[in-house]
Order: C-alpha cells, then structure tokens, then sequence
C-alpha cells in the first residue's frame, strides 16, 4: 500500500518543481499504469518511492513505513520490499542471467538452495531457463528486460516498480512482458507502470494515474 | 559449514573473481603499492640510520675536566665523588699525566721526536665525562662544566660549547627537514592509494549502484572491496619482497 499526501519535489538549481501538490492513495494488490509525457515526473515518482531521490514537502508512506523518517541504514530493507524494473534494465554486464537473478537473493542472505530453486522458477516463468549460462550484452532487448523483471521479482516483493518496461520493444513482446507483470500482480503485487504508450493502456485496463508537468490530472 | 564462513568465502570468491575481471586496475594497485611501500621504506631506512648516527654523535659529546699539577690526593677525591655523585653521567674515565702524555705520543705517532727534548710532562691529568641520554645537550653540560670548573684543584673546563650549539641547531633543521619530508611522503602514499581505491570503485560503480538498489547494506557491498585491499596489498608485500631480493 502506497499513500502520498502533498508531496512536492524541485530539483536542485530548477524553479519549476518536477512534481507538486501530488496526492496519491494505491491499494495493495492494484495494479495502475503511470502516465504522461516526456518530463512528466514519472521516473522522479519512482524514484522518491525507492529513496533514490529525497522530496521538499508532503507525506509518503509505504506498508505503513514512513519514507521521511527512514534512517539511511534502513534503506536497504525498504528496497528489498520493492522490485524495480529500470527503463535501462540495469543488469550486471559481468553476471550471467542466472546470477543476475540470484544476485538480490544473495544480497537477502537466503539459503544457497532455495535460491537455486526459485532462480530456475523465474528462469522457466520469463521463458529464458535455455540462456541461464549466457550474458545480458548477448541478449536480445526483449530478453534483458524479462531478466530485468525477474530480477525485480526475485525476493517477491510486495511492490513492483516498472519504469517504462516496453521503452521501444515492439508490440508482440510488449504483450509478453504485460504477461509477466498480470502474473505478478495476481500472485499479490502491487504493480506501478509507468509507460506512454497509449495503446497498451487501452488494450489491457488498468487504474490509469496521469501526470503532466509535475502535476496529477487523473487518477 | 556456518554461515558466516560461508558467507567470508563468498566475499573471498568475489574479490577474486573482481581482480580477474579487472585486471589492469588491479595491476595498477598492486603496483603502486609496492612502489609506495618501497619508498615508504626507503625513507624508514635512511631515517633509522640517520638516528643511530646522531645518536653516535650525540655519545661522543664529552666534559673535560683538567686537573691542576698540584692537586692533592683528597683533591682528586673530592672531584671523583662529585662525578659518582651526578645522576646525569653516563660513563666515565679518570686519564692521568702520565697517560696523558702516553696518549698523546700515540697520537703523534712518528713525530712524537717533537716531545724528546722535555724534561717534564706538561699534560694535566683529567676526568673525561660522557653524559646519559637526556643530558647530552648545551645547557645541561654548560651547566656542570660550571659545577666542576668551581671545584678546589680543577684547572679549566672544555665541552666545545660552539661546537655542541652548531651541532644542536644542525639535528634541530635536520628533525624538521626529515619530518618535512616524512610528512609530504605520507600525504603523497595516502593520496596515491586513496586514488588506487577510488579508481577500483570508479570502475564499478554502475555495479554498486545497482546492489544498492536491490537492497544490498552497505557492509555487503564493502566487503569485498575490502577483501580485494588486502589481497592487492599483500600482493604488493610480495612484489615488494621480490624486488628487494633481486636486488
Ligand atoms: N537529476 C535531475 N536534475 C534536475 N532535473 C531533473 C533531474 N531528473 C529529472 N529532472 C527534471 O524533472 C522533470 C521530470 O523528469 P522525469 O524524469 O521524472 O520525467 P519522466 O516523466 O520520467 O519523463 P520520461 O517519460 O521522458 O522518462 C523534468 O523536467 C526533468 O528535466
Ligand atoms: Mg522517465
């Protein structure tokens, strides 16, 4: 569950804010698209949520937690309750697939089989248990991004964050990664996407939060 | 296996496999390393034995305390006593007239021919005093020259008074200038690792960046960067080691 009252954030040396007066209620288990244009504030929503960028004013809580008052050694702990899918993917070029899914459970300290176990699940569920041993850099852009999503599900996070994660894949592919976000969600994610493709946001229905120029125009 | 063996090896494996994937980074530590452990060492070196010389030096520093011809034995005495009696001496040797001279003929070697016309020794008989650690310094030997050169039966005093001040200021700029240059040295070592450190984790940090975004603490993510300083450094001993023995 994810509440925002009021947030505000300006970046440092801008005067217009990227995102203000923002107030923002997403149940657990929703699933919403994030909309709007190029410098919308999408990324930065992001963000803020994942404490990668601090905010000036308002409220945010997640699971409860209160963002503000979150001490810098606590983050890591907030991040392990949330899955992001970067629009870069954001995979380690020197891993393999395999250990670029196992990876966050090592960083979670689970127990050497059970990572084992749940890497080969995510493997078959994204469709990529024939390129376990391969490198992301040999991948196709389709099959980065599917790593990039089972990565974000591997600890099963409670909160799926997915920075435009069709960025410029084609339509059929689209689809199939849409497949793996649904299964999320129906496992009992929370699912946050931001994306501008319009076509996909008429074609699979959603809750559809819209931002333009830092400010909500629907939600 | 415990778990936090296990997890050690895993660090261990990790840096590992971190020097093999980066090869040339860790080369250029590992290099500069040795090289600064070389020249770390090269200043320790020239420091401790620049100290056993002045501390050579420093012994040599004696008090002479000439005798008149007709001191008494109770004279003698009395002068020996103030000697035992001085906390501050180190060692020291009581030279007679006849010594003296002996000494001296020694010194002249084949010229002693000078000294074959003399009816009488004209050499005085003298204490020669060495100070403690501590009291070899102008003020603390000018001070007990005074003392001995009060003293019933004693004919003068020597201690080299320019000599030991022009000695003193030397070891002063000296101490300063070896600081100096230990100080500079020491800088430059910790700016050139620092540099070596931030260069390693320059050339991942894209990597360090994404551990932190799927939630990793900052010990995990330190560790074994940490691990790989001190293989690197080990390394660099190595090296260092090997060098010194080829050569
Ligand atoms: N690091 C930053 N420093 C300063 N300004 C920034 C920074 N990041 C984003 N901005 C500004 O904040 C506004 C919102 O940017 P943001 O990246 O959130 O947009 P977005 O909706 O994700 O756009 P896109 O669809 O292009 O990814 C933009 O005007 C942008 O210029
Ligand atoms: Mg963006």
């Amino acid at each position: 569950m994810i509440q925002i009252f009021h947030l505000q954030k300006t970046y440092e040396g801008n005067n217009i804010p990227a995102l203000s007066e923002i107030n923002l209620h997403i149940q657990k288990g929703e699933f919403c698209y994030l909309c709007g244009p190029s410098g919308a504030g999408k990324s930065t929503l992001m963000k803020i949520l994942m404490k990668m960028e601090n905010y000036n004013q308002g409220q945010i809580l997640i699971q409860g937690m209160n963002l503000a008052k979150i001490k810098e050694s606590k983050i890591p702990y907030l991040r392990r309750e949330i899955g992001v899918v970067f629009q870069d993917f954001k995979l380690l070029n020197r891993k393999t697939v395999f250990d670029n899914i196992a990876f966050p459970q090592e960083v979670v300290g689970k127990p050497r089989n059970e990572i084992k176990k749940k890497t080969w699940e995510l493997l078959k569920y994204i469709g990529l248990a024939h390129k376990k041993d391969a490198y992301p850099l040999r991948l196709s852009g389709g099959e980065q991004q599917r790593v990039a999503i089972a990565r974000a599900l591997a600890n099963d996070p409670s909160i799926l964050l997915a920075d435009e994660p069709m960025g410029n894949l084609d339509e059929e592919i689209s689809m199939e990664i849409m497949g793996l976000f649904e299964r999320a969600n129906q496992y009992g994610a929370t699912v946050l996407l931001a994306t501008h493709n319009l076509s996909l946001t008429r074609r699979v229905m959603h809750r559809k939060i819209v931002l333009e120029r830092g400010k909500l125009l629907a939600s | 296996m415990p778990p936090f063996l296990k997890q050690s090896l895993k660090t261990f494996a990790e840096a590992a496999a971190n020097i093999r994937d980066n090869k040339e980074t860790s080369l250029i530590a590992i290099f500069t390393i040795s090289v600064a452990i070389t020249i770390l060492g090269l200043f320790l070196l020239v420091y401790f034995n620049l100290n056993n010389v002045l501390r050579g030096l420093s012994e040599k520093l004696q008090l002479v305390v000439y005798l008149k011809d007709d001191i008494q034995e109770s004279g003698l005495k009395k002068v020996e006593a103030m000697i035992r009696d001085e906390e501050k001496i180190w060692k020291w040797e009581y030279l007679s007239k006849d010594n003296a001279l002996r000494a001296f003929r020694e010194k002249l070697k084949d010229k002693s021919a000078i000294l074959e016309g003399l009816d009488a020794n004209p050499l005085p008989a003298s204490f020669n005093i060495y100070f403690k650690e501590g009291y070899r310094n102008y003020e603390e030997i000018k001070l007990l020259a005074g003392k001995f050169s009060a003293a019933q039966g004693v004919e003068d005093v020597d201690y080299g008074g320019g000599w030991i001040l022009r000695f003193e200021a030397a070891i002063f700029f000296l101490k300063i200038f070896i600081t100096a240059v230990g100080g500079l040295l020491a800088l430059g070592l910790i700016t050139i690792i620092s540099n070596t450190v931030r260069l390693s984790v320059y050339s991942r940090h894209d990597e360090i960046e994404i551990k932190k975004l799927v939630g990793a603490t900052r010990w995990f993510i330190q560790a074994p960067f940490l691990v790989e300083g001190i293989i690197q450094g080990m390394a660099g001993v190595v090296f260092y080691l090997g060098v010194l023995i080829i050569f």
